[in-house]
């Protein structure tokens, strides 16, 4: 006990020392957004008219009464709904498929990690290539087997599907990832005893398996949850929203109304909105990291 | 892990560390060494001043980039381009205009932001500064660049709607691309392309802005227009109804795709017809696509209308230039006729008779008398400071009614209503 | 017995084959349109390139100054890497170790967790105008800066689980032989989470390594451009899109990523599973 009490004392230019850095930028680079991102919320901010008078609560007002924005906010929270149930179950698919092998283990997880590492950029430029109308391999396939040519990205019955497959395609490695490396934290002699007890290959990963990684599952999902819910480029660059806002997110609402008009009240307000959800999303996950 | 893996790591990270000091060093000195040319603004003789250009990034970005050099080698500068996509440009611009000296002596400008930056003095007046047109220059084409009789901006790159085609596609369905005259004898064609089997019209439907722009064209030939004379919206008029419901038809023969795609399927004959920029596709004489003047007529004998929407990129200098007078220095020079005349071969279009009428010229690329054709009888989208608002929501309401959630009637008043609200802000 | 294990092994090729398919195969036809010659790319374009060339990767760097673009992403990434890691780590340790309190520990804890959860989109601007007052737009500073704001919380996040795993009575025993805090943390407990260092370098040089949103807006020059804002110039032009451009850029700005991966896996994995994913 006075060991601790010791080791407590005095260290308070090392605490400060250890700390002032990373605090000093985080201030610098988040405080003043934050206010500004506030202050300007409440007013008619236009970046070159370089004024801005105080309206109150109207930015929001017109945010919520907006039909375009609410179908955002819809499209977005479906868009994470499925894209992180769907990475999450395919990546831990892929992860205990990968745990089982014997052989060549190390080569498919490199492999399989892949498609994570593309910047979204040019995960875009991949899709829209394969699926062109003219010259993509999707539509080539469908030909030959005698179906007609179908365009993905601008009918609206599959646009939002388009992107959300290729979502998927792009971050289940990264569900893949994290749970792998949970599997291997799983201690072999559970498995040994669950085996003693006779238990077959479901039983025990029922059993066994899955409570060992219900931290990285839910984990796997908050982190997803958080990318996702700010989903943007990709729909900027494949469909700008359209067709008929079938794709349009939060990010790419603001995008088009706030930040492309300078109408910088407008997107403050749109901001503060989406940090709001964004905060709600996760409030349980940072309640139980800060807690631990 | 074992020790000499740690160790490995270690020296990796360590070796990371001084690559990055150093190269910081390195980058530092760099930007010193700029900011001290740019304070010493090219006043002493014989050193070298440095200017920045924000441009379009593609080929209008290019042309004007290749006719620098020259310019640089005169008067002892060094030009540096920082090259934008659309919206990026315009966002590019605007940050900057509010600081006091800026970053940039020379930008493109599309024509529908002039009117949002003249009126939050973004642009510096080029009649002040001692810029006046010549009469070579099309005359429709200056007339987003001024207000009232100020200039501020210069027709660089003659840009203009035209209407693609695929040529076997429009004889099969027994036409001479000289007898398309009007938007009757358009839809004619497009179906008895889609009757046999290949799209008959392809649009672009992705973004507000597009589909606007694609949609411009059929509605002059209608007569109507998104604005009327005091700016006020007028898109549920009889006229834009009946453009609409033509346009529903005309877009039923086809498909909407990307703009590559639009260009690939004129090209290779799954699409027949599509309103596109020149710059999309250079046609020649054996060449499976061509483009012409968009139909002026809604149907035979009807009034004729100009259909030609401009895209022109000017070119203007920032109120906050850092080298105003080498600024309009260069400005001049771009826009000289020889330098204009020579940029052509880099793929220019210049918005000057003397070169779009050039013998030697249209012998070696024929497209371009009618481009000319089309410069001459533009029509620029309105100058509106909200013009940015305005596509976004037009755009998003036309498509709604495109993908059929909304009737052209209800989607129309839709529009209407929210763009009234719009303009009276 | 014998019969039933062959027919799981087969069964068990046939779905990584599948698997290998399904995320590979986009893969492939990036690599096969970049080597591709302009003329094999309308109408039907076949699986098997039928000559291969390089003129678009040649293209790249001799004409778009894709070398330009290269160097400043390996730069900026670099060091926004190395100086995240140093205040990240130092950071992570303090909050996670209990013998270091302070008034507003848990106040600073939830809020470095809260900036990594904001959009950067809601940043931009405002950050644009904050850098403008400091006059350093026109440098590469505001990138860096920025990566290093989307890095800071993430390592930290990452790395204070790793420090809590770490048993006390190793430092306590150190400090009794009379180590100082600072040799305590340099030379005893860095050393001993080197695995999650790696995994989490790995992460973050990514993050910075395809960084968009920041860029586009804070680059004022076009010697500090970056990769991702060269793809999307090459991408977004109103000119016909050359795809053989655009697809060996993407496939450039892979490669340092790839090879960082295939050799940093092991550390990747072992990281990742010794620290952050327990709970």
């Amino acid at each position: 006990m006075k060991e601790k009490a010791m080791i407590g004392k005095g260290n308070g230019r090392f605490i400060f020392g250890m700390t002032a850095p990373t605090m000093l930028i985080l201030l610098i680079m988040t405080v003043y957004p934050v206010i500004f991102t506030i202050v300007y919320s409440f007013t008619d901010y236009n970046y070159l008219k370089g004024i801005h008078p105080f309206i109150a609560l109207e930015n929001y007002v017109k945010l919520f009464e907006n039909v375009y924005f609410r179908q955002a906010v819809f499209n977005t929270v479906l868009f994470t709904v499925l894209a992180v149930v769907s990475e999450v179950f395919l990546g831990l698919l892929l992860a205990l498929y990968v745990r089982s092998l014997k052989k060549r283990q190390k080569l498919l997880r490199v492999l399989i990690l892949l498609p994570y590492l593309l910047p979204a950029v040019t995960v875009a430029l991949i899709w829209r290539m394969m699926l062109s109308p003219n010259y993509g391999i999707a539509n080539q396939l469908l030909q030959t087997i005698g179906l007609p040519v179908f365009n993905w990205f601008r009918d609206p019955n599959t646009a939002f599907g388009t992107i959300l497959v290729i979502d998927i395609w792009q971050n289940t490695p990264f569900a893949f990832l994290l749970l792998y490396a949970c599997l291997q934290g799983v201690p072999d002699s559970q498995y040994e005893a669950a085996a003693i007890d006779g238990a077959g290959y479901f039983q025990s990963f029922w059993h066994v398996t899955l409570p060992n990684i219900t931290g990285g599952l839910a984990l796997c999902a908050m982190l997803r949850t958080i990318d996702t819910f700010r989903l943007f480029e990709k729909v900027n660059i494949l469909t700008g929203g359209g067709p008929a806002n079938t794709t349009s997110t939060i990010t790419q609402y603001m995008y088009t109304y706030g930040i492309k008009t300078l109408d910088f009240g407008f997107a403050s307000a749109c901001a503060i909105v989406m940090t709001v959800f964004v905060l709600i999303l996760s409030a349980v996950y940072i309640k139980r990291a800060v807690q631990s | 892990m074992n020790m000499k893996k740690k160790r490995l790591v270690a020296a990796a990270l360590s070796a990371a560390m001084l690559a990055s000091l150093t190269a910081c060093g390195g980058s530092t000195g760099e930007t010193s060494q700029a900011a001290a040319d740019a304070s010493s603004g090219g006043a002493a003789e014989g050193e070298t001043t440095k200017m920045t250009l924000i441009l379009r990034g593609g080929s209008y970005g290019d042309v004007l980039k290749a006719s620098l050099p020259e310019f640089e080698a005169e008067h002892n500068v060094e030009i540096e381009v920082l090259d934008m996509s659309f919206d990026d440009l315009h966002t590019g611009i605007a940050l900057d205009a509010v600081n006091e000296v800026g970053t940039y002596d020379l930008c493109m400008v599309d024509g529908s932001w002039m009117a949002e930056f003249t009126t939050n003095g973004v642009l510096a007046n080029l009649s002040d500064m001692g810029y006046s047109f010549d009469e070579d220059i099309i005359p429709n084409t200056t007339e987003i660049c001024k207000v009232g009789e100020d200039i501020y901006l210069a027709p660089y790159f003659g840009n203009v709607t035209v209407m693609l085609y695929n040529k076997a596609n429009v004889e099969a369905a027994g036409y001479q691309p000289e007898d398309i005259q009007t938007l009757d004898d358009m839809l004619a064609v497009a179906q008895a392309a889609k009757a046999s089997g290949v799209n008959g019209f392809a649009y672009r439907g992705d973004t507000g802005d597009n589909i606007v722009s694609d949609f411009l064209p059929i509605l002059l030939a209608c007569g109507g227009w998104v604005v009327d004379d005091n700016n006020q919206p007028t898109v549920n008029t009889q006229e834009f109804k009946d453009a609409m419901n033509y346009y529903m038809e005309l877009i039923g023969t086809g498909a909407a795709m990307s703009k590559d795609d639009v260009t690939a399927a004129v090209d290779n004959g799954s699409a027949t017809l599509a309103i596109g920029w020149p710059g999309w596709y250079v046609p020649s004489a054996d060449s499976a696509a061509d483009y012409m003047v968009s139909p002026g007529m809604r149907s035979e004998g009807a009034e004729s209308f100009n259909t030609s929407e401009y895209g022109t990129w000017t070119i203007g200098i920032p109120a906050n230039a850092p080298h105003p007078d080498l600024a309009l220095e260069l400005l001049q020079y771009v826009m000289d006729p020889e330098v204009q005349l020579a940029s052509i071969a880099n793929g220019g279009v210049p918005c000057r008779y003397s070169c779009l009428q050039n013998e030697e010229i249209l012998a070696e690329y024929p497209h371009l008398s009618i481009v000319c054709d089309a410069l001459d009888q533009g029509v620029y989208r309105p100058a509106i400071e909200e013009w940015t608002d305005f596509t976004n929501i037009l755009g998003t309401e036309m498509g709604n009614i495109m993908a059929g959630v909304k009737t052209v009637d209800e989607g129309l008043a839709d529009a209407q209503t929210q763009l009234e609200e719009l303009m009276q802000q | 017995m014998m019969k039933k294990s062959y027919l799981m092994t087969a069964l068990k090729g046939i779905v990584g084959v599948l698997i290998i398919f399904l995320v590979l195969f986009p893969i492939y036809w990036l690599i096969l349109m970049s080597i591709r010659p302009m003329s094999e790319m309308s109408g039907r374009i076949s699986l098997i390139p039928g000559s291969i060339t390089l003129e678009h990767f040649i293209k790249l760097f001799t004409e778009e100054g894709f070398d330009v673009a290269l160097k400043n992403s390996l730069i900026n990434s670099t060091i926004s890497l190395v100086l995240s890691l140093a205040t990240g780590l130092c950071t992570a340790y303090i909050l996670a170790r209990a013998r270091f309190h302070f008034g507003l520990k848990k106040t600073m804890t939830k809020w470095i967790l809260l900036v990594r959860v904001l959009p950067p989109v809601a940043f931009v601007i405002p950050l644009y105008t904050l850098f403008t007052k400091l006059g350093i737009i026109g440098t590469r500073l505001p990138i860096i800066l920025a990566c290093i704001l989307i890095n800071i919380p993430l390592i930290i996040w990452f790395m204070i689980t790793f420090f809590q795993d770490l048993p006390g009575e190793v430092e306590e025993s150190a400090k009794i032989d009379g180590a100082t805090e600072w040799q305590l943390f340099w030379k005893i407990v860095l050393p001993l989470v080197l695995p999650g260092i790696a995994a989490v370098a790995m992460l973050s040089f990514m993050y910075a390594w395809n960084e968009y949103t920041y860029s586009v807006i804070l680059t004022r020059s076009p010697e500090n451009y970056t990769i991702p804002l060269m793809l999307s110039v090459l991408n977004t032009e109103d000119n016909v899109t050359n795809f053989g451009l655009v697809s060996a850029g993407g496939l450039t700005s892979f490669l340092p990523i790839l090879l960082f991966v295939i050799f940093a896996q092991n550390y990747l994995i072992s990281g990742l599973s010794s620290g952050a994913v327990k709970e």
